[in-house]
This record gives C-alpha cells, structure tokens and sequence, in this order.
C-alpha cells in the first residue's frame, strides 16, 4: 500500500522530466539544429560516459569548495549567535544589518576574493562561507528567539547559567531553523562555489564548463552543468535527509512552516 | 513608527560602526590599500567613476527588473495552474522544489553559446530565478485561505473566478510580497554572475573588469552600489507594500 502511494506521488513528476526530455530530442532532430547550439540527450550522456573520469574528479573540488564554505560559514554564525545570547545590545545592532546582508549580492565580491586568496579552494570556500553566514545567524537568531517564554522563565528562576539556559532550551528551540538554514546553505554553497570557478579557477565544474565551453564541446558542457544541477539538488536533498532523520517532535515546527 | 525609526536608526549607526572600523583598519596600513582600500578611496573612485559607475548600474538595474518581470508572471501563471489542478501540482511541485536547489547560473554558458552574449540570456536567468521563489509562494498563498470565506464562497455559489478574486488574491498577497523581496536579491545576483561571463556591460562586467586593471577601489565602488541597488530596490518593495496593501505588512512579517 505504501509502495502504491509512493508511486502515485513519483510518476507525474517523472512522466514530465519525460517529456522534457523526450521534447528535447525531438525538436533537436526534428528541427536539424546545430549540435553547436543544443545536442540531442543522447549526445550529452555520451559526452558524460566519455569524461566520467574528468567530471568525477571536478565534482570533487566543487564539493570540497561548497562543503568547506559551508562548515565556516555555519561554525562562524554559530559562535556569533552564541555572543549575540551573551551580549544583547550586539544583537540589537547588528541584527537589522544581518538581514540586510542576507538580502545583499554578496557574490559580488568574488572577484575580490579571487584577487585576494588566488583561485584555488580557498577563496571559493571563503565566499560560500560569506554567503552562508548570514542566512543560518539570522536562522539561528530567529529560532533562539522561538523559544518559549514559560522555559527560559523557569530556567530564570533555577538560576541557570547562560550556558545552561542556551544548550537546554534555547539551541533546541532553534533547531528546526538551524536545519532548513543548512539545507537552503547546502545549495547555495555549491552556486557559490561554482559562481567564483567561473570567475577564475583552474578546477571545479565550473572551471569545466567554461573549458569545454571555449573547446566548443557543447555536449560536455550541457553535461557538465546538468551534473551541476545535480550536485546542488543531492547537496539539499543530503540535509533534508538529515533533517527527516532527526527526532520528529525536533522538526515537526519547521515542516509547518 | 518610532520603532521603524529606532531601527532605521540602529541600522545607520552599525553601518557607520563598520565603516569606521573598516576605515581604521586599511587607513592604518594594517592591510594592503589594494586588499582593502579605506572607504573614503572607495567613495573617491565612485564620484571620480560616476558616469561608468551609473552606466553600468543601469544596465544591471534593467536586466534584473526585465528578469523579476518576466518570472513573477510566469510563476503566477504557473501558480494559478497547480492551485486549480492536483494532477498539475503533484507534477510541477517537486519539481519546482528541485530547481530551488540548482545552482540556476550554471546554464549561462549554454545559453551564451546558442544564443550569444546579448540580454536574452541574462534575463532570462534572472526570471527563471524568480519563478522558482514565487511559484512556491504563490502556491502556497493561493491555498491558505481563510476558511470562514472557503465556506461563504462555497454556499454562494460562487465561481471559480470569484473564489480566485475576492478570496485567494487577498490571501496570496503577502506570499506575493515576501516571495517579490526574495527574489529581488536573486536577480541582481543572477544579474551580475551572469555578465562576469558574458557581455561587455554591467556591474558584473565593471566587477571583472575593474580587477583585471587592479582597480580595487573601482571594484568596491561597484560592489557597493550593487548592494545599494538591491536595498534600493527592496525599500520600494516595502513602501509600496505599507501603502497599498497595508493589512498584508503584518501577515507577511510571520512567513
């Protein structure tokens, strides 16, 4: 019965990623374009098949860049979070700037940093840390601030420390945010990462497709960014698994939300 | 008010702190002035550089709109179809759910080689950008009705054409204020990723040019009203939402 269900939720979005592909091949056929413009699917995954080994290798950069971004963006807006508990007046003025950092291109400064740290891992991982930070700080600012009043109120009255008052009640409370922020960072980790490669980088997907791109193999790049694509939807799909993982009482606020 | 003020205020005052700061510290000569130049060198380029600044501006400015455009329609019409259709809603959705996660700048250098490096596919990476963002939402608004208005519609008899017009839009107004501020920052960052690969204009292009001649301060300087673009952009969001549709301020505040 399950199974069954399971099934009536896949098939309408397969039968379209059908079609599209299937539309694809025929209007590139049908239509006798140019390979030079868009190759035929077929084309692609053999262009894929072909330089398994090349864009296996690339995947990895790429991944190393996103998840490292990741992990300092996220370790550094964690701390601040915690000094924002310890210190409100920060909060108070810093927070409205931190909303609105989240808001602002800071991709832009990827050429800055590509100038500043050369183009390999690091300013890669210095950007995607720069872009995730925001987003998980004001998650995590939001969620401590979810917390229920009649909690911190009781903690008050026990006299617990502020350690105790945030690792017992505040951090749970923040939880679910905490996980939709790294599920959202994953992602924009990995358009980070590939943003700054196109920039200037001599490995990396990005790098590839720009590679191909100037070799004029436009199967490999069409590969290569739906490989991309790829890798940004499993890098979200990786924490929403953690995220399911998680004990439901933990999350079951975030999937209302 | 006050409280607005107040934060307006605060936001002014840290602005100015980390001015400060950051002008202490490569005023000092504790960085390099071409890792970081003090901010006075950059306002100095800006006002040296205003013409090209302000031309490249526009053209980031327009490219991004023309993308915002584009996709909030798109996503409106596509929104419409899943909130009246299951079938289409059960297709499109996960789906749509999948693209929010693809690095969506990834297709430029295809879209450049078909059909070259004009607007077309800037601006067309900008509004699928924020069809992604507003398809969700909209969909999402378009459903939360309020259930007292579901019932009354449904004793009256009314069409679905009333039910969309006197019931859901008001309910789908928020969702489509707050999914409008999100993907005002998209575009412009869809906007800029997009001309540092393709076209010879643009803030992105300024952006790489201004550090090909190791310009920093030029580079900051577009940065910077690149920034001022998207906040520029998001207070008229703002004003405009506190104006015309002042009841959704404070929905829109708990989504």
């Amino acid at each position: 019965m399950r199974t069954l269900r399971l099934a009536g939720l896949v098939w309408p979005p397969l039968a379209i990623v059908a079609a599209v592909v299937l539309g694809w091949h025929l209007l590139v056929v049908g239509l006798d374009v140019s390979p030079f413009v868009a190759p035929t699917p077929g084309q692609v995954a053999a262009a894929v098949g072909d330089n398994l080994p090349v864009i296996v290798d690339n995947t990895w950069t790429t991944l190393a860049e996103a998840g490292l971004g990741l992990l300092m963006g996220n370790v550094a807006a964690v701390l601040v979070a915690v000094l924002f508990c310890y210190v409100r007046r920060l909060r108070e003025l810093f927070f409205p700037m931190l909303l609105a950092l989240q808001a602002v291109p800071i991709i832009a400064v990827a050429p800055i940093l590509i100038l500043w740290l050369g183009p390999g891992l690091m300013s890669k991982a210095v950007l995607g840390a720069f872009i995730t930070f925001p987003i998980t700080l004001v998650s995590l600012a939001k969620g401590f601030e979810s917390c229920p009043r009649e909690v911190t109120e009781l903690l008050y009255s026990l006299k617990a420390s502020k350690r105790q008052e945030i690792l017992l009640a505040l951090a749970p409370s923040a939880l679910p945010m905490f996980m939709a922020a790294l599920k959202l960072g994953a992602s924009t980790a990995v358009l980070a990462a590939l943003a700054a490669e196109y920039v200037g980088a001599q490995h990396g997907l990005g790098f590839l497709i720009q590679d191909a791109q100037t070799r004029l193999e436009v199967p490999l790049m069409w590969g290569v960014v739906l490989v991309v694509m790829a890798v940004g939807v499993l890098a979200y799909a990786l924490f929403a698994a953690l995220e399911r993982a998680l004990p439901a009482e933990t999350t079951t606020a975030a999937r209302a939300r | 008010m006050t409280a607005s003020l107040r934060q307006a205020g605060q936001f002014l005052l840290a602005v100015l702190l980390v001015g400060l700061a950051w002008q202490l510290v490569s005023g000092l000569g504790l960085v390099k002035v071409y890792v970081l130049p003090p901010p006075l060198d950059v306002l100095r380029a800006f006002a040296d550089n205003r013409p090209t600044i302000t031309h490249h501006a526009l053209v980031t400015l327009w490219t991004s709109l023309a993308g915002l455009a584009l996709g909030t329609v798109l996503a409106a019409l596509a929104a419409l179809g899943m909130a009246y259709s299951g079938l289409l809603h059960r297709a499109f959705r996960p789906l749509v759910v999948m693209l929010s996660a693809c690095p969506i700048i990834g297709v430029i250098p295809i879209l450049v080689v078909a059909f070259g490096d004009g607007y077309g596919p800037r601006v067309a990476v900008a509004a699928v950008a924020s069809f992604i963002v507003t398809a969700l939402y909209l969909v999402n608004g378009l459903s939360r009705t309020d259930a007292l208005a579901d019932e009354l519609m449904h004793s009256l008899n009314a069409s679905a054409w009333q039910r969309l017009r006197m019931v859901q839009s008001f309910s789908a107004v928020p969702y489509l204020m707050a999914a409008l501020k999100l993907s005002v920052s998209t575009c412009v960052i869809q906007a800029i990723v997009a001309e540092w690969i393709s076209g010879t204009s643009g803030l992105g292009y300024l952006v790489q040019f201004a550090g090909y001649s190791f310009r920093i301060d030029v580079m900051w300087a577009a940065v910077l009203t690149a920034v001022v673009i998207t906040l520029g952009l998001l207070g008229i969001l703002a004003l405009v939402e506190s104006l015309v549709f002042p009841w959704a301020v404070a929905e829109g505040r708990s989504l």
